[in-house]
């Protein structure tokens, strides 16, 4: 967390120094936009998220997409938050598509014995069971809209579905009845 | 007015879907030991256990979800109650899944 934040304060400041210090170095000025990647780039070993960078990519845009439509103006996220964010936000779509495999598994075994028992509770159970596969989904965007503004809740809250979430019987080899 | 309506049909639809999963969990909670009963099964503690948390998740998860989304537009309400449903059915399903059936009785 405090690594984070140290990370955006000093990216921040080398944006300003380098409309300060744009007369004693005069042979950097031809490449304006270096200093953001450069930033980049220097922070990464420290960072154990890059090691998933192929997996975040996508995931990062996604995240960034969301951002930009969850808070428009108030609080810009920063780079190290944006990288969590993918991440995190990859790891819920792995997580949706879990609870979708399961939702589906137990509609079908659930379809029989709706037939057998009342239509209604066998509709509403079904209804339920196609619920599971949104919740990370709806966790995700839940946590954005609550938090806006506040990273560090923010981060926190995803962080705490991510576990919450957790797809367990996946580590119990899944499917056990 | 109409955004008003919408989201008062929303929220009363997603609590309806709380308390099916709610009854669900009485029915359950009845008539899982009488099917026990007949088989000349009692149920285990941890069958109660799971059976207890069946109830009281929802009542829980709802609960929370109303607490934290107060004094938020309906929208977000809405969308906290949502999530809260679907956790509550993730973690129905997880139950489904590791704890065996067999395990409920004694």
């Amino acid at each position: 967390m405090r690594k984070k934040t140290a990370r955006g304060a000093r990216e921040s400041s080398l944006a300003s120094g380098w409309t300060i210090e744009a007369d004693e170095a005069p042979h950097l000025d031809g490449a304006p936009e270096a200093p953001g990647p450069e930033a980049h780039a220097e922070e990464a070993p420290g960072q154990e998220a890059h090691a998933e960078a192929g997996f975040s990519s996508d995931a990062a845009a996604d995240a960034a997409a969301d951002a930009v439509s969850a808070a428009p103006e108030r609080a810009q996220l920063s780079n190290g938050t944006l990288v969590i964010l993918g991440v995190l936000g990859g790891l819920y779509l792995l997580y949706a598509w879990i609870w979708l495999s399961w939702a589906s598994y137990y509609a079908g075994a659930n379809a029989e014995l709706a037939a057998a028992s009342g239509a209604i509770g066998g509709t509403l159970q079904q209804l339920v069971f196609w619920a599971a596969p949104l919740a990370p989904i709806l966790w995700f965007l839940a946590a954005m809209a609550l938090n806006r503004g506040r990273t560090k809740r923010l981060v926190l809250w995803v962080a705490i579905g991510a576990i919450v979430l957790l797809p367990l019987p996946v580590f119990s080899g899944g499917g056990s009845v | 007015m109409a955004k008003r309506i919408t989201a008062w049909i929303a929220g009363i639809l997603i609590t309806g879907l709380y308390v099916y999963v709610v009854v669900a969990a009485i029915g359950n909670l009845v008539l899982l030991p009488q099917m026990g009963a007949s088989l000349g099964l009692g149920i285990a503690p941890a069958g109660w256990f799971w059976l207890g948390f069946g109830l009281l998740l929802p009542v829980v998860v709802y609960a929370l979800a109303l607490a934290i989304a107060r004094r938020r537009s309906a929208g977000l309400r809405i969308l906290v109650l949502a999530a809260g449903l679907c956790l509550v059915a993730a973690v129905q399903l997880e139950v489904l899944h590791l704890v065996p059936q067999s395990s409920y009785f004694a």
